[in-house]
């Protein structure tokens, strides 16, 4: 008995390790079986899945390059209809390229454009959130109000000046949406950090002789880990959206096919060839419903608490 | 029961009548014969695509505001839609000397506000143009389309001369644009409440205005009649007309169709053969006098050399273009001018669509790879930069296509700071002097290939001033000629003016410098 239960201080790492990975099993397994039992969020999970397969194999899947085609097939019909072929199953666009093949390359643009300007903002929010509210001080009270500076523009208006100044293109896309759209995240993290930083746990932790560092990132980070995650799965739609309106209003990406530019480009096409915009515009339904059904379910299992502030 | 039951019958047939009668009331309203004259009361609603800038005639330089403008102003000469001069405010005119005309005034006319207009009013009207810094401390952007004219004088009360620096040969031609605004009104008023409560001698005079939502006039009943040469002479058919924008193409044609606006701009010609078989709408077109092509920056790499020039020319298929986007209503161009215009040199052919021959001439340049490329264009463009990106791809240019508000693009090309625009340049006289002279002569306002030739900047000095229109006619072939071999642009194409109207619209056609003249347009 004694022997079962004393570790070897060689050995005790590698126990750790062991002991952690099974919680981590654990709740990978629990939220597994949360996301199943819950409809709406496993429908969403499939979805965006299947779209993450399309944009990886767009050159496979896809019959024709996003930019090929010729004026030939403009305005083409799509498959099912009269002067439709088979050969374009959504038929062409206003010069004739193939618009399912645009399509199936659009996802990728949607989907970099949201994983990207995500990623960035929930880097840079847990940054500057955890710093400034663990701290306080002159940090705190120099991005917080910077932070509420950004947030006094309307998004979309702050996004068209930027782009405007600094010109179409992808890289100025993210940067006009990161600008101001780390903002939300640093003010979740933040507001968790203050509440969190006087539970008993901190306290205890800071008694025990932990350094600031370990304390923020190994104590209190997993703690709010999961409010960030339902806000960075909803904000994904939001930044999808954004680019698609940047994109219509000829603001966002222009040479390769985006959702938004093609859903412009039919709109002149409205009355006698509907299917150049209402593709692309379903498409972007479903990838932004799809996200925003994960998001709320993914709010469901991990962060309940959430709910009521809707 | 059964008294209930007769009650609701009579209910219905009531309602129903009711609904007829609403039907058949609404939309353009009935003419109405005010003591046995041929007097009407409705309204004619046309759908344009841009807004409009100003009110005011001296202060823009836009084809859309003018059209708005010219039905409540009248100029001293007018345009048919044949392109022909016929006298307006002027009763006749005559040049004393290539250097002076003499213009004499039709008598017994008034502004809307019972002003007479007479020779002051004129020399008003081209003073305040020509004048530096005249209009509440800005030169009117109108200056320039009135080439070498100095001044204009009153001679007497119905007469005035128009002195030249030097002879201008388009000067006739130049001056349908320029409308004769009231000399008291203005300067008691000032310039601003003018450009915002316009008062003309046209025939409808403004009620209200948004120039980016709708503007409405009604008709103005002392109206002398207009030009004697244009049937029918008289005050308008038209009680009211409302000049709406309507910058959506689809809200355009629905809105013709559903009889709610009368006439529209700028039907797409992907819409023609549907608008076609609508039995209440008649599609119109003519000749358009607008030119679109491709410049290419000749001062920076690789355009600096003409075979790359040349590859383009070759690279591009503008007859496909033509066939395929805009469904054959235009023609591809041979050089910088229109067939129907002035000197056109028919000597010229399109470069015409051979990928091998352009092939060749970039390897020949050193350009076998190709090379990387940012096509500009303002967004009514996009589609046919799209379109010439996709060709361009085909022979190895790596080619994409950038979107840009004007007034940004527009002095960056002038500087050379871009390599490549699809452009359009309209030239409503069809005379070439309002074409080559801003695209070709060194500095031009219009110069985006930055082309720079001294023989080119020669020729067109001297044509400006020559009044023999044969001699005239030979410099400007020779330009053309030079700029053909230099290939400065991808020779481009000319449109068509597709502009549709309800089945009941009479007495109106499209006119080639594209302005809607409502003074005779009726309805049935």
């Amino acid at each position: 008995m004694k022997g079962a239960l004393q570790i070897e201080p060689r050995n005790r790492h590698s126990y750790y390790l062991m002991l952690r990975l099974k919680l981590w099993w654990n709740a990978w397994k629990e939220f597994g079986s949360k996301l199943v039992r819950h409809p709406t969020a496993l429908f969403g999970a499939v979805v965006i899945m299947i779209f993450i397969l399309m944009a990886i194999f767009a050159p496979y899947l896809a019959p024709y390059g996003p930019d090929e085609g010729t004026l030939d097939n403009r305005l083409l019909a799509p498959a099912w209809m009269e002067g439709g072929t088979s050969a374009h199953i959504f038929g062409g666009d206003e010069l004739g390229r193939d618009l399912l093949s645009r399509i199936i390359y659009g996802i990728r643009i949607s989907l970099l454009v949201g994983f990207v300007t995500v990623g960035i903002s929930v880097t840079l929010g847990i940054l500057f959130g955890v710093i400034a509210g663990y701290y306080r001080g002159w940090f705190d009270n120099i991005v917080s109000r910077f932070g509420d500076l950004l947030l006094a523009f309307p998004f979309l208006i702050f996004a068209i000046g930027m782009m405007a100044a600094t010109g179409p293109g992808f890289g100025n896309l993210v940067f006009a949406l990161t600008f101001k759209g780390w903002v939300e995240f640093f003010r979740l993290v933040r507001g968790e950090m203050l509440s969190e930083k006087t539970k008993e746990y901190v306290e205890a932790a800071k008694i025990t002789g932990q350094r600031n560092f370990a304390i923020m990132v190994s104590e209190v980070l997993p703690n709010i880990i999961h409010s960030v995650i339902v806000l960075a799965t909803l904000r994904m739609g939001f930044m999808i959206i954004m680019e698609a309106s940047l994109s219509y209003l000829g603001l966002g990406i222009q040479d390769q096919a985006a959702w938004g530019s093609m859903i412009k480009a039919g709109k002149d096409y409205m009355m006698n060839a509907w299917w150049i915009s209402t593709f692309p515009g379903l498409f972007l339904l479903t990838l932004v419903l799809a996200i925003n059904m994960l998001g709320e379910g993914l709010r469901d299992i991990l962060d309940p608490r959430l709910r009521t502030d809707q | 029961m059964k008294i209930k039951k007769s009650v609701f019958i009579v209910l219905v047939v009531v309602l129903f009548s009711l609904l007829l009668a609403g039907c058949g009331g609404g939309g353009e309203g009935e003419k109405q014969s005010a003591d046995g004259e041929q007097q009407t009361d409705y309204t004619l609603v046309v759908g344009m695509k841009n807004s409009i800038l100003t009110l005011d005639p001296a202060m823009h330089r836009d084809r859309e505001t003018e059209t708005v403008i010219r039905n409540m102003f009248d100029g001293l000469v007018t345009r048919t839609t044949d392109m022909e001069i016929v006298p307006e405010l002027a009763e006749s005119w005559e040049a004393t000397s290539p250097t002076e005309w003499i213009f004499k005034i039709r008598e017994g006319v008034t502004f809307h506000n019972g002003e007479k207009l007479d020779a002051e009013d004129v020399a008003f009207t081209f003073s305040r143009i020509l004048t530096e810094e005249a209009i509440d401390g800005q030169t009117s952007p109108r200056k320039g389309l009135l080439g070498t004219v100095e001044a204009v004088e009153k001679v007497d009360d119905y007469t005035v001369k128009f002195i030249l620096s030097e002879p201008w040969p388009v000067f006739l031609k130049m001056l349908p644009h320029q409308q004769i605004v009231p000399k008291d009104y203005i300067t008691e008023k000032g310039d601003q409440y003018f450009a915002e409560n316009p008062v003309g001698a046209g025939p409808f005079k403004f009620v209200s205005g948004d120039l980016s939502g709708e503007i409405i006039m009604e008709r103005f009943e002392e109206y002398y009649g207009g030009s004697p040469e244009i049937e029918p002479v008289g005050p308008a058919p038209a009680s009211q007309v409302v000049f709406k924008i309507m910058p959506e193409t689809s809200s355009r044609i629905a809105s013709l169709q559903r009889g709610e606006a009368h006439i529209i701009q700028e039907v797409p010609s992907h819409m023609i053969s549907q608008l076609e078989s609508d039995q209440n709408v008649q599609v119109k077109r003519c000749i358009g006098t607008t030119v679109h092509f491709i410049a290419m920056n000749t001062t920076k790499e690789p355009f600096d050399d003409v075979k790359v020039r040349k590859a383009m020319n070759y690279a591009v298929d503008m007859e496909k273009i033509v066939e395929a986007i805009l469904g054959g209503n235009g023609q591809a161009l041979a050089g910088p001018l229109l067939p129907e215009a002035f000197a056109h040199n028919d000597q010229l052919n399109p470069y015409g669509y051979d990928a091998e021959k352009a092939e060749q001439l970039l390897a020949e340049a050193g350009y076998e790879d190709g090379f990387p490329l940012i096509i500009d264009c303002k967004e009514s463009l996009k589609e046919i930069a799209d379109a010439v990106a996709s060709q361009l791809r085909k022979v190895g240019v790596d080619a994409s296509v950038r979107v840009w508000d004007w007034g940004v693009l527009g002095p960056k090309l002038l500087n050379g700071e871009r390599s490549m625009v699809v452009e359009d340049w309209g030239n409503s006289t069809l005379d070439p002097y309002g074409i080559l002279n801003p695209q070709f002569l060194t500095g031009g306002r219009g110069n985006y290939a930055c082309y720079s030739n001294q023989e080119v900047d020669r020729l067109l000095k001297e044509a400006e001033s020559i009044v023999d229109q044969e001699e005239r006619a030979e410099k400007y072939k020779q330009v053309q000629q030079i700029v053909y071999d230099d290939a400065a642009w991808v020779f481009g194409y000319g449109t068509d003016v597709i502009e549709a109207c309800t089945a009941g619209v009479q007495n109106w056609e499209p006119s080639p410098d594209s302005r809607i003249n409502l003074h005779d347009v009726a309805i049935e």
